[in-house]
């Protein structure tokens, strides 16, 4: 018998109860401050991260060294002065004795590019520098007006193309430490959500109505989906920041790297936030929290 | 109807609940008093789940109770619990839906009891910005908020203050109008005696005494007398022949008149000392619970 007419209540199945507690956790994290702050603070690294080495690489005169080879190779790289100043560059020119010594100067680091015995290559090690590809060419333009117009000099890389592995370095890096320190911060979320939960004693309530995997399960969804929404804000602001103020050329590679990092980024969160709730479970009190994490 | 078997429940060596018999028909509202640690909280939270009897069975209308016949109790634990973070209306109609109550449904009853609990204004207020008093009102919602068929409150009138006492009270006999069943506990024997249509007194985790209030007041016509006797022997009523102790205190003693007169009763006062007060009295609930607590 029920006493008031107006309704009954249906018991919820477990992935009603589950999505309900989820979409608590999400609502009430959303509402705190202290996420769009921490939000805003891991933007502001990265963009320091990203913005600072591209703002001091403009600033200095880099100085390029060219191994040459024979007066024509001299007198090339001599033509290219004009043209590198203007990008605030200077060329250094190592005269080599033969070509020979040109491609070793090139690999062995040396040189940054070699000008061989008849001036008609330039050779690098892996890849041409921007700038001094420019100057190069220019120089190269000069020497040669009579040819119209005057076909640009072929580039011969030594060495097999490992194209920006320096680059994929630093986005991995960068990857990495994201998902590290996300993935700790997300957990201690949980944690500290569940000690909250037995220091509010809501806890006695909850369960006199709803099984504990049912609680754990929503709060690890929800949080995860907030958690994924933050680090997926974070990385495509990251990506457009880099590629727009050319930290990063590879906008492709970016936004491979950035779809990597989320997977990993959800198989660790179901790892780690377990071990995070058993954490949480078993402390009693939210200043607690900190030490048992520690051990 | 809400039945309490031969429930019974230790930790570690102590004995909690020894063989709790208890029953709360449909519609009436029963008091569960026993002096503190007599296992009051324990039988509250076996009926909701939290914890589990060593022995014995919990029914509802003849049927063990399973998790969905839980899910239609009410709630309200001696530790209170709420997410001090969320907002009043917000957290009622969490736990309305946790519940198994439809949104509208449990928007609408969450606004209703917000309303009922004079807390109106207060709604959009995050739980930790209002009084202990509020809160505990909010605390009292959310036992009703999914129209609970079966309430188990502990200890819901302390730390009230007058005007919560009044429209908790209120709220409780409208519940048992509507054929909720309401066991609740308190220490508070004359708000029991006013409120309830049963008294359940244990002790040591036994039922030591189980009266209807219409009883107690029938059993006042056998004839219980308070008499208070300036400079009398503590003990001068049990030396009367034909007189019972129910209780004594500085106020005097409350005996029944067993074989004995209340003439012979007064002059064995008389004899004992000053009589400053001698009347007949009903025994009321916190008489008896002196009695069978003190025996």
């Amino acid at each position: 018998m029920h006493p008031d007419e107006q309704r009954r209540a249906v018991v919820n199945d477990g992935w009603t109860t589950i999505r309900l507690v989820a979409r608590r956790e999400i609502v009430e994290r959303l509402r705190e401050r202290s996420l769009l702050i921490s939000t805003l603070v891991t933007l502001a690294i990265l963009a320091a991260f990203i913005v600072v080495p591209s703002a001091i690489g403009l600033g200095g005169t880099e100085t390029y060294k060219v191994a040459v080879a024979g007066a024509q190779a001299e007198r090339l790289a001599r033509a290219a002065h004009p043209a590198a100043r203007s990008l605030d560059a200077r060329i250094e020119i190592v005269r080599a004795s033969d070509d020979a010594a040109v491609r070793r100067a090139v690999r062995s680091g040396d040189a940054d590019a070699g000008i061989t015995h008849a001036a008609d290559v330039i050779v690098v090690r892996e890849e041409l520098d921007d700038n001094l590809g420019v100057a190069l060419q220019e120089g190269a333009r000069r020497l040669r007006l009579r040819e119209q117009p005057p076909p640009p000099l072929p580039v011969r890389p030594l060495e097999a193309v490992d194209t920006n592995s320096g680059q994929q370095q630093s986005l991995a890096f960068v990857a990495v430490l994201l998902l590290y320190a996300q993935l700790i911060a997300y957990g201690f979320w949980l944690a500290s959500g569940i000690v909250e939960e037995k220091a509010s004693r809501i806890v006695e309530v909850l369960l006199a109505t709803i099984r504990p995997r049912e609680l754990l399960a929503g709060k690890i969804v929800g949080i995860g989906v907030v958690a994924l929404g933050q680090l997926l804000l974070i990385g495509v602001v990251a990506t457009a920041l880099a590629v727009a103020t050319g930290t990063l050329e590879l906008a492709g590679d970016a936004v491979g790297a950035l779809g990597v990092v989320l997977a990993w980024f959800v198989l660790g969160y179901a790892f780690y936030s377990c071990l995070f709730a058993v954490a949480g479970a078993l402390v009693p009190r939210p200043e607690d929290v900190q030490t048992r994490r520690g051990r | 109807m809400l039945e309490l078997d031969a429930v019974s429940r230790r930790y570690g060596e102590v004995v909690a609940l020894d063989d709790l018999t208890l029953s709360v028909p449909n519609g009436t509202i029963c008091g569960f008093v026993g002096p503190n640690g007599a296992g009051k909280t324990t039988a509250m939270r076996i009926v909701l789940g939290v914890l589990a009897a060593d022995a014995g069975e919990v029914r509802w209308d003849g049927r063990p109770v399973d998790a969905a016949t839980r899910a239609q109790f009410g709630y309200m634990p001696e530790e209170r619990g709420l997410y001090p973070k969320m907002r009043a209306t917000d957290q009622l109609e969490y736990l309305a839906r946790l519940h198994g109550v439809a949104q509208a449904d449990a928007r609408a009853a969450a606004a209703r009891w917000i309303e009922r609990m004079g807390l109106a204004e207060r709604a959009r207020d995050r739980v930790e910005a209002l009084s202990l008093g509020n809160q505990q009102r909010v605390q009292l919602a959310a036992a009703l908020v999914h129209d609970p068929v079966g309430l188990v409150l502990d200890e819901p009138f302390s730390g009230l203050d007058p005007i919560g006492v009044d429209v908790m009270s209120e709220v409780l006999r409208e519940r048992a109008a509507k054929g909720v069943s309401v066991l609740f506990s308190s220490h508070q024997l004359e708000l029991v005696e006013r409120l309830c249509d049963t008294g359940a007194i244990i002790k040591d985790g036994r039922l030591v005494a189980a009266v209807t209030v219409a009883e107690l007041r029938a059993r006042g016509g056998g004839g219980a007398w308070r008499v208070v006797v300036r400079g009398a022997a503590a003990d001068w009523a049990q030396r009367v022949e034909g007189v019972r102790v129910v209780s004594s205190d500085d106020g005097g003693v409350l005996v029944a008149l067993e074989g004995a007169d209340e003439q012979a009763l007064l002059d064995a006062a008389r004899a004992a000392g000053r009589v400053c007060h001698f009347a007949r009295e009903e025994p009321t609930l916190a008489e008896l619970f002196r009695g069978v607590v003190a025996a």
